[in-house]
């Protein structure tokens, strides 16, 4: 973990806050060039392959269209990931690895 | 009070003085035991003064524990607390060889605090966040326990003490927790998050339901019979002459009426068709009226104390002979629930969006030969139904004809 969080940092020209447990707290301001960042300064995940960008892109969407996450089984299935291929691409896994990178805000609750 | 203040959480001495009543009087006081450990008092003080709470949601991870784990923040950010939830043994037994070593676990990962409370995460042990990872490498060798049961997974079976203290346990419910616990089918949703909301699955020995089952879980195995309660004459009769029991109260408190008794031949009658295990003729006159010889497991589904409609009882689904033949429905209706039901929608949502037919269909399909429920073949109002503005009006003019009719005019 390259930086230290909570904060405020720009990037590509974009101001985002970050919160405590990492997680994006503007998240009108994520782009994919936020994503990369993050992953990189935040899960330290040095490079994104085509299968990373697969998951986050649709993480987004979902997250853009509903407002939560997807459950994993339905991320599972609109992807043709494992469970542990999630694990092997995201080490924190999917909702803390994952959504985090995808600029979903913390989840709430008993998680 | 203004949001400022909040998040500064300016911690003062009077604050603390505020506790001080709290500590007074002759029975125990948290606040006295609070202070023995070393949980941030100051900030409960901060709470309880300023009618506010102290801490809000936070997120902490352990490399390869998928859930148990929790974390809350002050608001300030100072503060963080991390606690565990652990497993316990069927039944809650815990000897105290092991409450020594969660004992020790929560003196030296922790701030030396144990909570023993609710049906679901049985101990929870609040942790030093620095010490997260060595902490989850002694639950698991040294306590033989695991980290668990928070999150959308199945979370913490519970069952009733069963065959081990209580005379009326009609089945094992300690076996059947342990089965279904160590089973790697289920096994696999213990720990990893793949359902839309929590599952729960508890263990009733007989119909007086002690683990709260019928109520509060969402696949319920309560232990019953079939026909009538076992009378052995004689004994009832001893009772009745020693006046223990009184035979007019007997037939009274039975809710269906199914039981009579006759004054010249000295007998007590049980229609076994009417019988709704009411357990209450079992519980004035117990040696004299036992449970039914052919014992038999209920299985009901979908009951729950929060969700998205609010709380509710379970559906029947079938009455089996052994909790085994349960696992192919569970994992049916599994996956029905995962892939159906949208995220935060417990079971029972699904049911009342969908109907029962979704259920009585995978039990038709996974449990062939045992007795089931059928799903009512009446029209169906759900609460998940949206109306169209056009629909709206027509109920409402529908409603006031209503009102126009009983009472005669507009009201």
């Amino acid at each position: 973990m390259v930086v230290n969080y909570p904060g405020e940092f720009e990037v590509n020209g974009k101001k985002i806050v970050i919160d405590e447990d990492g997680f994006l707290q503007n998240p009108e301001a994520w782009d994919e060039k936020v994503a990369e960042w993050m992953a990189i300064n935040i899960e330290g995940i040095t490079q994104l392959t085509e299968r990373h960008w697969k998951l986050i892109r649709y993480l987004r969407k979902y997250w853009e269209t509903y407002g939560v996450c997807p459950p994993v089984k339905i991320l599972l299935k609109e992807t043709g990931e494992t469970l542990e291929s999630i694990y092997e691409l995201f080490p924190d896994g999917p909702a803390h690895g994952a959504c985090k990178v995808a600029g979903a805000p913390k989840p709430t609750g008993c998680v | 009070m203004t949001i400022s203040d909040i998040r500064e959480q300016k911690i003062s001495e009077d604050d603390m003085k505020a506790l001080e009543k709290l500590e007074k009087g002759p029975w125990p006081s948290h606040v006295t035991e609070l202070k023995k450990t070393r949980y941030p008092i100051e900030y409960y003080a901060w709470g309880v003064m300023h009618k506010y709470s102290p801490w809000y949601s936070g997120s902490f991870r352990v490399r390869y524990v998928f859930s148990g784990i929790l974390a809350r923040r002050s608001r300030d950010g100072k503060v963080s607390e991390v606690h565990f939830r652990t497993y316990s043994p069927a039944g809650r037994f815990l000897s105290t060889a092991y409450l020594k070593k969660i004992a020790y676990v929560a003196e030296q990962y922790g701030i030396g605090l144990l909570e023993f409370a609710g049906n679901t995460g049985a101990i929870v042990i609040n942790i030093q966040p620095d010490k997260a990872d060595q902490a989850i490498d002694i639950i698991r060798n040294v306590m033989g326990s695991d980290v668990g049961g928070s999150g959308d997974t199945f979370r913490e079976f519970y069952a009733c003490p069963g065959p081990a203290l209580c005379e009326f346990a009609l089945y094992d419910t300690l076996a059947a927790m342990d089965f279904f616990r160590s089973h790697p089918e289920i096994y696999k949703f213990l720990n990893t998050q793949l359902f839309p909301y929590k599952l729960k699955m508890k263990f009733s020995g007989c119909p007086f339901d002690c683990a709260g089952a019928n109520a509060r879980s969402d696949f319920t195995f309560i232990g019953t019979w079939v026909g009538a309660p076992e009378v052995d004459q004689e004994k009832l009769r001893e009772m009745i002459k020693s006046g223990k029991v009184d035979p007019k109260e007997l037939a009274k408190r039975c809710p269906s009426g199914a039981i009579s008794w006759d004054d010249d031949k000295q007998q007590l009658k049980i229609d076994g068709d009417r019988c709704l295990k009411a357990m209450n003729c079992i519980k004035m006159a117990f040696p004299a009226i036992k449970p039914g010889k052919n014992r038999k497991i209920a299985m009901l589904v979908g009951s729950h104390a929060q969700a998205h409609y609010g709380p509710r009882l379970s559906w029947g689904v079938a009455l089996l002979d052994d909790y085994k033949e349960a696992l192919p429905f569970i994992l049916k209706v599994i996956d029905i629930y995962s892939n159906n039901a949208p995220r935060r929608h417990r079971l029972a949502d699904l049911i009342l969006r969908r109907g029962f037919r979704l259920i009585s269909d995978a039990a038709k399909e996974t449990l062939p030969d045992k007795p089931k429920a059928a799903p009512s073949s009446h029209l169906r109002f759900t609460t998940g139904v949206v109306l169209s503005d056009d629909e709206r009006v027509t109920y409402a003019e529908w409603a006031k004809s209503l009102v126009k009719d009983y009472y005669g005019g507009e009201q």
